[in-house]
């Protein structure tokens, strides 16, 4: 029960701050952050038995029926993803209180925090992959609300849509994948399917549910080719970009690729989809942060490379490489926060983001420099802080892993991390170093110790891990990675591994190249900004926009409203139907016996046909003869019902009828007798209205004026043939239609 | 013809008479100034009805020899039928008492409507099929085209009534063939006759009255009609076509399939598979480029249907359950929808398009909120309930060995997400127009709300329905 009520705490307090907010926002930033904090504590209470190596279980019957259990499950991949998001959850709580200016509603951005808490914690604890799934979409409506929380601003309106159009179809997506998986598994529970792994991979359905789910996966974590909409999501304030876009819910990819390792990991696809998204991801949103001026924008792209790295890591299938994974997920979340929180400090107290007017602030914000400039370097990878363990066993990892060729993963990650070196370096040059500067649009100055102290605080945890590994986190990775591998995970985390490894080569050469291309910044933005470059928005703009004009397009065109066209629409697929179900019916032999031929009906029969047809072939009147001819045809159609062959009748029967009156038609048309020559009107004009018949017998002063009619009379045609054919020699048309009514 | 005959159907029986004794009220007494009161007493008297027909205690009957049934499954049908048109016609009083469109004809219109809609759920024969049908279809079509002095409204009538009449035609060809081959009407004998064996013709006739149907709950491809009427009609008629007729064809559907073709559910749960992809196809696609809300929920209910069907086809009693908590579920969140939009004006005139909800969440939070809640749900977005309708059907055909069917109607669904997001996002985030404004009376407002609350908190245990389902599918399904 206590698990339930631990993800159930932050929905409950969602409605609290709506309500609180009338006593003041201390006292509504008080109350979310206790809430979190009662939360964060009864997390803790469970925490010596997951550590020990127990899995902590809480069962409720929802919905049986559907396979829909509100179970609960904490292990150490639980554990250390719920303490993250409610740790930090804590953090940003304080950080908004002070980062919110007085005219933003502040009860509804703790609500939708504390909804978006809620569903993050709910996701990282259930056991039911259909309550995850619940909790996984109402991550991205609640995040939706987040990011259009400032809804003055337009990017805002673009981010907010995106976001939600990307992480949401991706989501839906999931469900199939989730249904697929389950129905191998044969249950919905975390627990039952983890336990599968060889069903599920012998599985011919498995490449579909690994696509469909890993697309949930890619499009949450802003994986290659989804990227995009995250840097498009900072227009959110920056408690939301600190906590959504860095701790928590593009990890929330990540968690669930680690929480399916054990049952999806380990095959080819797998390798091959996940290490190379990774891979992708991490190279190209690295070189792309490194040219952005936009503080939250480097920042966001630079969490997207990270999620790339971790990405990758999992997609290495090894326990070694998912032990680095877990730990630089940790790292990440606590270095990535603190520099967002900064990003925030230094936009809310200078009014800009733009790295191009910043500079010099070092000398005027001391703390926030001294914060920024470790979370910054920790990101780089530079010793002695966290970022440089596990982006050292990260690069350990990829050299020893075969990827097209032995040596190319290795390279690929060096220059990914090349230029995370760049982009870290720049954060504190461009931003920090230099002079000082007169035209910052407000004077910036350390903002109060409730802004930075959050900051603070994870820096404290970035330098704590990154000098004493062992004593701070290691306990907290073995079991995580025990969790996520499925066996039992004692890693030892070194700072230095000697000369022989050949990660210390690729970690010297990414510093040295990062700092070379700092130092050529203005020359590689020229050709940066000369060199044309995919824009993401753009495409996804121009991938959205055509295919929403082709379905109008195609509406259009199918339902233009005509009767007609719904009737022939109809008419085909009911035709359509009908060839089906002759194709698809069974041609049944006759439940009746054959009938007994006996000789006396069949002389009858004989003797009435030759009546018959000896009668027609004697008549002269051609009338007659055709319903002689007829009725020998209906005679045979007895003969064949008498033979057992009702079938055969009646194709006879319906052929034998439209064959005599189509005849009898023709037979209309025809002169009743042969007709003789003659000098009578031509037809035309005889069975045409007055005028035509007047022309017909007035010919001769017309015929004198106009050379059509200088011919003889029996051809010769009404006036109205020559206007309304336009033509001297053409029959009139409006006598044509009107022919067949005589 | 005994008493016990007419004890079972006196529902039908009281409801019916109610509607004749409307009639002559309304015609003898000050017509249209009692329209606003006919109205009320037509949802108090639907409310009645269900009431009476839900708490009639259990188990199967039939009567007159066995051409009407009375079973679970046709008791569950008619509650939610009777119960959306209370609602609906209790929400649109409003609406065409300031538009000048209330007749008094109007609720005896519905009322007769939903006798047919009745005499179709318990139908136990080809020709109370056809009857019920045809009572429901043409009180439909004149209410189609009741506002007469409409251009459109005349359109939409017509148009309905061209291509229903012509469905009705293909059914009863479909229904001859079937009686040419069994030697019955009544389901029962048909359903002995295709255990033997299915003679072709047998087939046809089941393709034909199947087509049929699918005009009726406009399923792709023949729902042709159901953009221009949609739009067409006035709203509150619009509603109720996207509500209880659907519910009603839908029973009749499974009822045909399961008690008249019980015996062969391949062969129709193939037709019945390829209708649901094609209509969740499109309907998804075809609502990307609407700007006109009306029109939209026509192909949403198109999509909507094509996932109710997808329940029939997999032809179990999951596959029926999962149908008929989907239309539940369909036609709730339908209530709540059409409340917003009989209350979207400009000026006192009724607006339609999209567009004019820009920004709406600045002037009205709480009913966008509530719209937000609705639009999610119909896009089937966990946690709303239009998530578990969804969850139960693509379960269904998972465990009914059609996973190829689950998993077009979840692409299908991501798809569909795109049309029903769009309009959150106008809503929350478009850019400054004319506004729109949102009057709403009581009843409106309720229905909104509370089918918004609906939606959340249903989430717990779906309000006990799930069992009740069941039990109403088993009973159909043997």
């Amino acid at each position: 029960m206590s698990l339930a009520l631990i993800a159930a705490l932050p929905f409950l307090g969602a409605l609290l701050p709506g309500l609180l907010i009338r006593a003041g926002r201390d006292a509504c930033a008080a109350v979310t952050g206790s809430i979190t904090a009662l939360a964060l504590l009864m997390l803790g209470l469970h925490a010596p038995a997951v550590l020990r190596g127990e899995i902590v279980q809480t069962r409720i019957d929802w919905l049986p029926a559907l396979g829909l259990n509100a179970n609960f499950f904490l292990d150490g991949l639980g554990l250390l993803f719920a303490g993250m998001i409610l740790g930090i959850g804590l953090l940003i709580i304080l950080y908004a209180r002070f980062y919110l200016a007085k005219s933003d509603p502040m009860g509804q951005f703790y609500s939708y925090l504390m909804l978006f808490q809620g569903a993050m914690v709910g996701i990282v604890l259930s056991d039911n992959i259909l309550l995850l799934l619940v909790f996984w979409e109402l991550t991205s409506l609640s995040s939706f609300l987040l990011i259009g929380y400032w809804k003055h601003l337009p990017e805002g309106r673009q981010g907010a849509r995106m976001a939600l159009a990307v992480t949401g179809g991706g989501g839906l997506a999931m469900i199939a994948g989730m249904l697929i998986l389950g129905n191998i598994a044969g249950s919905y529970d975390l627990t039952v399917i983890l336990s599968q792994k060889e069903a599920i991979q012998a599985s011919e359905w498995y490449l579909p549910a690994l696509i469909l789910i890993l697309l949930g996966a890619f499009t949450k974590s802003a994986q290659f080719p989804f990227h995009f909409w995250l840097p498009h999501a900072m227009a959110a304030p920056t408690p939301v970009s600190a906590y959504l876009h860095s701790a928590t819910m593009v990890k929330a990819g990540l968690f669930l690729m680690a929480r399916m390792w054990p049952v999806l990991a380990g095959t080819p696809e797998w390798f091959w989809i996940v290490a190379t998204t990774g891979l992708v991801t991490m190279v190209i949103a690295a070189k792309i942060a490194l040219f952005k001026d936009d503080l939250k924008a480097l920042l966001a792209f630079s969490t997207v490379s990270h999620l790339g790295l971790i990405t990758m890591l999992l997609g290495f299938g090894t326990k070694a490489a998912a032990t680095v994974a877990v730990f630089h997920i940790i790292n990440h979340a606590t270095f990535k926060a603190a520099l967002f929180m900064t990003a925030g400090i230094v936009d809310h107290e200078a009014h800009t983001r733009d790295l191009k007017r910043l500079g010099g602030l070092r000398l005027l914000m001391p703390i926030t420099f001294t914060i920024a400039l470790l979370a910054a370097l920790s990101m780089a990878g530079i010793p002695p802080l966290n970022g440089f363990l596990s982006k050292e066993m990260m690069l350990e990892e990829a050299a020893h892993t075969v990827w097209i060729t032995p040596w190319a993963m290795g390279v690929l990650a060096t220059i990914g991390a090349l230029f995370s070196v760049a982009y870290s370096f720049r954060f504190i040059a461009h931003g920090f170093l230099g002079p000082v500067r007169d035209d910052y649009p407000a004077r910036p100055h350390d903002p109060g110790f409730g802004l930075w102290a959050a900051p603070a605080l994870l820096v404290v945890l970035v330098v704590v891990i990154g000098i004493l590994p062992m004593t701070a986190v290691s306990w907290l990775v073995n079991v995580a990675a025990s969790a996520v591998t499925g066996t039992n995970v004692e890693k030892h985390i070194y700072h230095w591994h000697g000369l022989e490894p050949p990660a210390l080569w690729m970690s010297l050469a990414a510093v040295g190249g990062g700092i070379m291309l700092v130092s050529l910044h203005a020359r590689l933005q020229a050709l940066w900004d000369a060199a044309p470059r995919p824009d993401a928005k753009g495409i996804f703009d121009g991938i959205v926009e055509p295919l929403a004009a082709a379905a109008r397009e195609l509406t259009n065109t199918l339902h233009n409203g005509s009767l007609t066209r719904a009737i022939a629409i109809a008419t085909l697929a009911i035709a359509g139907a009908g060839v089906w179900a002759f194709g698809g019916g069974a041609h049944l032999p006759g439940s009746v016996a054959l009938t007994v031929m006996e000789p006396v009906p069949v002389i009858a029969w004989a003797v009435l046909m030759i009546a018959a047809l000896a009668a027609a072939l004697l008549h002269r009147n051609r009338l007659l003869a055709l319903i002689l001819t007829g009725i020998v045809g209906l005679i045979i159609s007895i003969g064949f019902a008498y033979f057992s062959a009702p079938d055969l009748a009646l194709t006879q029967i319906s052929v034998e009828v439209v064959t005599i009156l189509l005849m009898l038609l023709a037979l209309h048309f025809l002169p009743k007798t042969t007709p003789r020559e003659s000098s009578a009107p031509p037809a035309a004009a005889r069975c045409g209205h007055r005028r035509g018949r007047r022309a017909w017998h007035r010919p001769s002063r017309l015929a004198d004026h106009d050379p059509a009619r200088r011919i003889r009379p029996d051809f010769r045609l009404p006036p109205c043939a020559i206007e309304a054919g336009s033509g001297r020699n053409q029959c009139c048309q409006h006598h044509h239609r009107r022919f067949p009514r005589l | 013809m005994t008493s016990a005959d007419f004890s079972t159907v006196l529902p039908e029986i009281v409801l019916a008479g109610y509607a004749m004794a409307a009639l002559m009220f309304g015609v003898y007494t000050t017509k249209d100034k009692v329209a606003p009161l006919l109205v009320w007493v037509t949802a108090a008297v639907f409310a009645v009805v269900a009431l009476w027909i839900g708490t009639s205690g259990a188990g199967e009957r039939g009567a007159f020899g066995g051409m009407f049934i009375d079973d679970p499954f046709a008791r569950f049908a008619k509650v939610t039928v009777l119960l959306s048109a209370a609602a609906v016609i209790a929400m649109s009083q409003d609406y065409m008492l300031r538009r000048g469109l209330l007749r008094f004809e109007f609720p005896i219109l519905v009322t007769l409507a939903v006798v047919g809609m009745m005499m179709m759920i318990s139908a136990g024969d080809l020709m109370a099929l056809y009857m019920g049908l045809e009572l429901q279809s043409l009180a439909l079509y004149v209410v189609a085209a009741m506002r007469r002095d409409s251009a459109r409204s005349s359109e939409a009538g017509l148009k309905y009534f061209v291509l229903g009449a012509l469905s009705s035609g293909l059914l009863l060809y479909g229904a001859s063939l079937v009686y040419g081959y069994a030697g019955t009407t009544l389901f029962s004998g048909i359903l002995s006759t295709v255990q033997e064996g299915v003679p072709l013709g047998l087939l046809f006739g089941l393709v034909f009255m199947l087509a049929g149907l699918a005009f009726k709950v406009s399923a792709a491809p023949f729902h042709m009609w159901t953009p221009d009427v949609y739009e067409g009609s006035p709203t509150p008629v619009t509603a109720f076509f996207a509500t209880a007729p659907k519910v009603a064809a839908m029973a009749l559907i499974a009822r045909l399939a399961q008690d008249a073709f019980g015996a062969i559910p391949g062969q129709w749960g193939q037709v019945l598979a390829a209708l649901a992809v094609v209509s969740m196809f499109l309907g998804a696609v075809a609502a990307i480029g609407q700007r006109d809300i009306k029109r939209l929920m026509a192909y949403s209910s198109i999509a909507h249907m094509g996932y109710a069907l997808i329940g029939l086809a997999v032809g179990t009693a999951q596959g029926v359950q999962a149908m008929m908590i989907y239309m539940v579920i369909y036609v709730t969140m339908n209530v709540g929808t059409f409340a917003f939009i009989l209350s979207m004006e400009r000026d006192g005139r009724p607006v339609t398009q999209i567009g004019a909800l820009n920004m709406f969440a600045r002037r009205e939070p709480l009913k966008a909120l509530a719209m937000l809640v609705l639009l999610f749900s119909l896009a089937g977005v966990p946690p709303m309930l239009g998530f578990f309708g969804k969850f139960y059907v693509l379960r269904a055909a998972v465990d009914g060995g059609m996973l190829w069917l689950a998993v077009a109607g979840a692409v299908a669904s991501v798809i569909g997400a795109f049309y029903y997001l769009r309009i959150v996002y106008f809503m929350y985030f478009g850019t400054e127009q004319d506004p729109v404004e949102s009057r709403m009376d009581a009843v409106q407002w309720s229905m909104l709300m509370g089918v918004a609350v609906v939606m959340l908190i249903g989430i717990v245990n779906l309000f006990g329905i799930e069992p009740v389902a069941a039990r109403a599918a088993d009973a159909l399904v043997h």
